[in-house]
């Protein structure tokens, strides 16, 4: 069994589409201490979940139910992912409708909750819609954080700063796996910058 | 030491600074069999906030397993320290790193020996009756109601089961008790608390109560 990880992306910086956009486009990074090279991490085997406080929408208006909110955030999108699986694609069931309206009323009294299908993409269209506060309000909803992908780990890369040429101090006993090519040892540049 | 220059995209989180990191997804692979990213719908219910990156046991993950089952490695060790922690505390009314360094345990290093030490010294006077009914005129059971009723029920079983398991819940409530006190009501209670401590044979602690509340410092 290879070991994976868990990260939690911040609200501060990433509204959950942000967090999922980036990681199509970008796959996930996270920094860490020094000293963490865990066992078991196997390039292509491990995974790096990624988590968002807001992934996981619960409607908690009684008048209101979650299929409901999903019809209203796709037909503020017309074309997005969530009216092709509502509208289009015609892969979304009765069941799942149901599941969806079920969902609204079991209150996450379970552990582990099982969310129903499309809730990532209702949680990423709200959190990208522009009526957001108003739809909070109106459906009262509540989040929870729930982990709403992975990216295949792909290895550990020491980032060095553009003037620094000898391994700092504080990574000497990486050396070892740095020659062994578990770690690779890096500067960065950004693509806008060339650009620029 | 080979050193490469990557170019990335800007990430919302800022730029990269000097340091180690995970990588998940960069660049995919020249094959495409590895994705930047995969969506998973619906998600996993994740209800730990810590910002930490927890290493998980990646099948329990995927296959929604509790919670529990997700954890590895030193993110297993620190679950099963935590639980320990958390148990300590509960036994001793206050950190087991606190409790290692006031009173009676102060200066013991582990919470084994503390804990023998405790129950050694533990005794009932006969008189923890008459402290709790002083208690019962003070207030206490409007101010602190859930530890109010705990220590009540383990008075009562201590009258039918004297033994030294309930006396270590005594003390334990009593600590919680002054730890949960408004330091407006202190100079009231404190001294009540202190009767418990000496009517259980707990000379020290009932002290190392006096001076560290006294001085704000706990």
């Amino acid at each position: 069994m290879a070991t994976s990880l868990v990260t939690v992306f911040g609200t501060d910086n990433y509204e959950l589409h942000h967090a999922i956009d980036e990681s199509y486009t970008q796959g996930m990074a996270r920094r860490v201490p020094p000293t963490f090279i865990p066992e078991g991490m196997i390039i292509g085997e491990s995974k790096i979940f990624g988590a968002h406080p807001h992934a996981i929408v619960v409607v908690r208006a009684t008048d209101r139910t979650l299929y409901e909110l999903a019809e209203e955030l796709a037909l503020g999108d017309r074309g997005g992912k969530l009216y092709t699986e509502l509208y289009e694609s015609h892969k979304i069931m009765q069941e799942d409708i149901d599941s969806l309206e079920a969902w609204a009323e079991s209150r996450m009294g379970e552990s582990p909750v099982e969310c129903p299908y499309l809730m990532t993409l209702i949680a990423y269209e709200l959190s990208k819609s522009p009526n957001r506060s108003e739809l909070i309000k109106k459906y009262g909803i509540e989040f929870y954080q729930g982990i709403f992908g992975y990216s295949p780990f792909t290895g550990f890369r020491l980032v060095l700063a553009n003037n620094v040429t000898e391994l700092p101090k504080e990574y000497e006993h990486l050396l070892p796996a740095i020659e062994a090519g578990i770690v690779q040892v890096s500067y960065v540049r950004y693509k806008d910058e060339e650009k620029k | 030491m080979n050193i490469t220059t990557i170019t990335i995209g800007r990430r919302r989180c800022g730029k990269r600074r000097q340091g180690l990191y995970l990588e998940g997804g960069m660049d995919g692979s020249p094959e495409g069999t590895l994705n930047h990213f995969v969506l998973l719908d619906p998600p996993i219910y994740y209800p730990f906030k810590s910002r930490v990156p927890r290493l998980v046991n990646g099948d329990a993950v995927l296959n929604n397993l509790p919670t529990e089952k997700f954890w590895v490695g030193s993110s297993a060790e620190h679950e099963v320290k935590k639980n320990s922690n958390a148990w300590w505390a509960d036994l001793f009314g206050m950190p087991a790193t606190l409790r290692l360094k006031i009173g009676m345990c102060a200066g013991m290093t582990d919470e084994d020996r503390a804990l023998e030490t405790i129950a050694s010294k533990i005794k009932n006077s006969g008189y923890l009756v008459d402290a709790f009914r002083k208690m019962a005129l003070t207030g206490l059971d409007s101010d602190l109601p859930g530890l109010y009723s705990e220590l009540h029920s383990t008075l009562i079983s201590l009258l039918s089961e004297n033994t030294v398991a309930n006396l270590v819940k005594v003390q334990s409530i009593i600590w919680k008790m002054a730890h949960r006190t408004r330091p407006a009501k202190l100079e009231t209670y404190l001294p009540i608390y202190r009767e418990f401590l000496v009517c259980m044979g707990l000379y020290e602690d009932a002290t190392a109560l006096t001076s560290h509340f006294s001085k704000g410092e706990l």
